[in-house]
């Protein structure tokens, strides 16, 4: 069992790929600890393992050693059902490409985590114009994501994220298709979100500005953590 | 439901690809309906050739004559026949959805020319009044057809079919010799005068047939018996209804009296049937290959095409049940937007075949080239639809079966 | 449709005509062929004659009363006597057979078409004279009743082979099986009583139809050796016919 407040544990973590013939040490034997509302951002070049350290703090990918526990569970020990639950109400993700349903609207798009979970038309149409209103898109509610701009898709991703109010929100590379003033607006959105939320953050970055304004940093190097500022502890 | 919603909008995505499955869809609905409708053109063009050619719609025989040669015999027995049977008749025209009942006595012999060439006959003595009543058609080719009055000695008539007419050496005006066995077997001969030439509408008859007035017939066989009564009926809907009416009447008579639908005389008509099912259920195979191939191929390119997306929808919680539903209902949407084009398609097709006024080759056995009118058939456009949204499920397994089995990782990075 | 033939009356006339050759026995030989020629109905029968005889189904009661009228073996003429029948009669004349009745001017030729069950046509019948028509292909004799094994000599015959069964010291027919060429009896005639054995004149006959079941009983009253006009067999001419009508 993890300790109380903490909502990630990773223990001896590790990842390989194999791309074609190569077998790519993703990563190699990852310890952390996140706890309850803490925004960490796990920073390092590319190929050091960020976003397959998200993906295994997801459940969407199991380890091939280690283990990772969600809220005191092993994700890895959940059949497939359970994980897909688990990340339908108790995890949001947001990616860098925004992932968002080309062919819904802003507020369709976030209405999604409530929709597939048997959530009522009406609330769930409430509670997504309240997410949109949330992260400053109350006007936009309308617009399919090609009407929206790089900023503004971003926010409706976050949107979508939290709107199911999700214990941990996974960020892989949030602003990396953003100019630097929106990233820094995408960023100050999620840490104010944090704070009036107590969400917990983790987002993985090789933006220096967003990992110099990260309370906790975790550094990567080679699929090993080579800096933890806070290892455990909220800042 | 938000997957019906997603998934149209998803096929708005590729109209192009969208527009051409549903094309196929919609031309594989349209030939199932056009097929249907001529099936059912020729079956109901088939039926009332057959029950106004003289099959009637039911048929009054007693149970033995009925189990001697089965229920479309042509040469029933005459020492089966009904022997009292004017009463009956008028019991059974009182009858409701009966339009007239006529009696037949069915002979089988040999007729002779009038230069000694002679051949094998089956032949039935009708009221041409009555047949009338009923509807009865005689095709005739030549001639005049047989007088409403019963013929006096010395005047009898005959209508021969044309087969058997060439081969007497027969026209009309002639006279030919009938030889046949009366009821106690003992033989007699009887000349009639040809009155006109006749085709049954079935190429086989037309050798061996012809048709004289009940008396004559009566006269040949020297009996007042007549081998069965031939109910006609207002419309052919009414068959069951009245079937059970005049068994109701009949029940208990003494000989024991069978009622026989027409369904069960038409032997040819089954057949028919078989064949036309067979060629339905053959195109409808091929419509149904087509159709797998063409959808699941399209569903395929969608899946294949949206691998991100799907991956993305996956890793925020969405079910691998859910992500089916959603290609499922996209599978719906062509199948039923398809098959509504097709129907229309079919309806349109239907009207302007109908409207060109082709005419066909005779059906299998029959003589007469028909006019193309192809049936509207209520069923077929929703068995259609039903058939087609269902092919869309099946087309929609193996791209399911793969969507579902992505990896989320591999798809989130899938460019 | 099958070919149907009328049915009783004409396959009784089989029966008749085969029966009714009736005529006094030739010499007496010992040989199988010789006893074969003393035992030939139709051998035996007078050239020119009438026979009157009845004709039924065994166990119904009525009979229908028949006349036959014969000269030489080219012409037969049978009448029926009943008074519903009245006009009618069957005429066989150089091989062929006619149908005559008042409702018809012409006669009808009752064709190859009139096949009777089991395979056997009327002019084969009406033609059949074992001593001419058959040679003995084997026989036996044991207590006195000599089994004549015939085949016929003519290929294309109703039936190619009959069993022949006499009384040898009597030297009449007992019965005759008539078979096809596989050995398969058809038809099988038990001479049951006779009107006047010595001249070989039968009282009574049973014809089975062993592919029919039907057996019928032909009953002769009276043969009459007399002169027969020709005129009576005239095919265009009904006169001399109609002439015993009123008669």
């Amino acid at each position: 069992m993890s300790a109380p407040g903490v909502v990630f544990r990773a223990r001896a973590l590790a990842r390989r790929y194999r791309m074609g013939e190569v077998e790519v040490r993703a990563l190699a034997g990852v310890d952390l600890d996140i706890g309850a509302g803490e925004l960490a951002v796990v920073a390092g070049p590319s190929g050091s393992g960020k976003s397959t350290l998200l993906h295994l703090l997801g459940g969407l990918d199991v380890a091939d050693r280690g283990s990772v526990e969600f809220e005191g569970r092993d994700l890895a020990a959940l059949p497939e059902r359970e994980r897909t639950l688990v990340r339908r109400r108790r995890l949001g993700f947001v990616f860098q490409a925004f992932h968002l349903v080309p062919v819904l609207s802003a507020l369709e798009n976030v209405e999604w985590p409530l929709r597939i979970d048997g959530v009522p038309a009406a609330e769930c149409r409430r509670r997504a114009a309240e997410a949109l209103a949330q992260v400053g898109l109350a006007e936009r509610t309308a617009h399919r994501p090609d009407r929206l701009s790089g900023g503004e898709r971003q926010r409706v991703a976050i949107a979508r994220a939290l709107v199911h109010r999700p214990a941990a929100v996974l960020a892989d590379e949030p602003t990396g298709n953003l100019d630097s003033a929106t990233a820094a607006a995408v960023v100050g959105l999620m840490e104010s979100l944090r704070r009036e939320l107590g969400t917990t953050f983790v987002l993985a970055t090789h933006d220096p500005a967003l990992v110099e304004r990260a309370g906790r940093r975790i550094r990567l190097s080679d699929g090993r953590v080579v800096e933890d500022t806070g290892a455990g502890a909220a800042p | 439901m938000i997957f019906f919603a997603l998934a149209l909008r998803n096929l708005a995505r590729n109209r192009r690809r969208t527009a051409a499955t549903l094309g196929v869809v919609a031309a594989g609905t349209a030939a199932l309906v056009l097929t249907a409708g001529f099936v059912r053109f020729s079956f109901d063009g088939l039926r009332e050739a057959m029950i106004h050619g003289g099959l009637g719609h039911l048929e009054v025989a007693t149970r033995a004559a009925v189990e001697a040669h089965g229920a479309a015999a042509l040469d029933r027995p005459l020492a089966a026949a009904l022997a009292d049977w004017r009463p009956l008749r008028e019991r059974l025209e009182r009858l409701p959805d009966v339009a007239a009942v006529g009696a037949n006595l069915q002979i089988v012999g040999l007729a002779q020319g009038a230069d000694g060439a002679s051949a094998s006959f089956v032949g039935v003595g009708v009221e041409p009044d009555r047949e009338r009543a009923m509807g009865f058609e005689t095709k005739l080719r030549r001639g005049a057809g047989l007088a409403d009055a019963a013929p006096a000695e010395g005047e009898d008539e005959v209508l021969l079919a044309a087969g058997l007419a060439a081969t007497l050496g027969a026209a009309p005006g002639d006279v030919v010799t009938l030889l046949a066995a009366g009821e106690s077997g003992m033989l007699n001969a009887l000349d009639v005068r040809v009155a006109g030439i006749l085709s049954t509408g079935v190429a086989e008859l037309d050798t061996r047939y012809l048709e004289v007035h009940l008396a004559t017939a009566g006269r040949l066989l020297e009996s007042e018996r007549v081998s069965n009564l031939l109910i006609g009926l207002d419309d052919t809907r009414a068959t069951e209804r009245a079937l059970a009416a005049a068994r109701a009447a009949l029940a208990g008579s003494d000989p024991e009296l069978a009622v026989t639908p027409w369904t069960e005389r038409a032997l040819f008509y089954e057949q028919v049937q078989n064949l036309y099912r067979g060629i339905f259920w053959f195109l409808g195979a091929i419509v149904f290959v087509l159709v797998v191939l063409a959808a699941s191929n399209t569903l395929a390119m969608t899946v294949m095409e949206r691998v991100r997306e799907l991956g993305t929808l996956r890793a925020i919680g969405t079910g691998r049940g859910q992500l089916a539903a959603l290609i499922l209902a996209e599978a719906f949407w062509l199948g039923l937007l398809g098959a509504l084009a097709g129907g229309a398609l079919g309806l349109a097709a239907t009207g302007a075949l109908n409207a060109a006024g082709l005419r066909m080759p005779p059906p299998p056995g029959a003589v007469d080239p028909i006019d193309l009118q192809l049936a509207y058939v209520p069923e077929a456009f929703a068995g259609a639809a039903i058939l087609m949204v269902g092919v869309l499920l099946v087309a929609a397994l193996a791209p399911i079966a793969r969507a579902v089995r992505l990896s989320i990782v591999e798809a989130l990075g899938h460019v | 449709m099958s070919e149907r033939a009328p049915r009783l009356p004409v396959w009784s006339l089989a029966a008749v005509v085969t029966a009714a050759t009736a005529g006094a026995a030739g010499g007496a030989g010992a040989d199988p062929a010789a006893l074969l020629a003393a035992t030939d109905l139709f051998a035996a029968a007078p050239a020119e004659l009438r026979l009157a005889l009845e004709v039924g189904v065994e166990g119904r009661g009525e009979r229908s009363p028949l006349e036959l009228w014969r000269r030489g073996d080219q012409l037969a003429l049978v009448r029926f006597l009943a008074p519903a029948e009245r006009g009618k009669f069957v005429l066989r004349r150089d091989g062929e057979t006619w149908f005559l009745a008042p409702g018809a001017r012409r006669p009808v030729r009752m064709g190859g078409s009139f096949r009777l069950h089991g395979g056997a046509a009327l002019d084969d019948l009406l033609g059949l004279s074992l001593a001419r028509d058959y040679r003995v292909a084997a026989h036996e004799e044991r207590r006195g009743v000599a089994t004549l094994d015939l085949e016929a000599v003519a290929p294309g015959a109703a039936y190619p082979r009959v069993r022949w069964v006499v009384d040898a010291a009597r030297r009449r027919p007992l019965r005759a099986e008539l078979a096809a060429r596989g050995g398969k009896a058809l038809r099988t005639v038990e001479f049951r009583s006779w009107l006047d054995a010595a001249r070989l004149i039968p009282g009574e006959l049973a014809v089975a139809d062993l592919v029919r079941r039907v057996k019928l009983v032909v009953r002769f009253l009276e043969v009459e050796a007399r002169p027969v006009p020709e005129a009576l067999f005239d095919l265009d001419d009904p006169s001399a016919r109609t002439a015993l009508e009123e008669r």
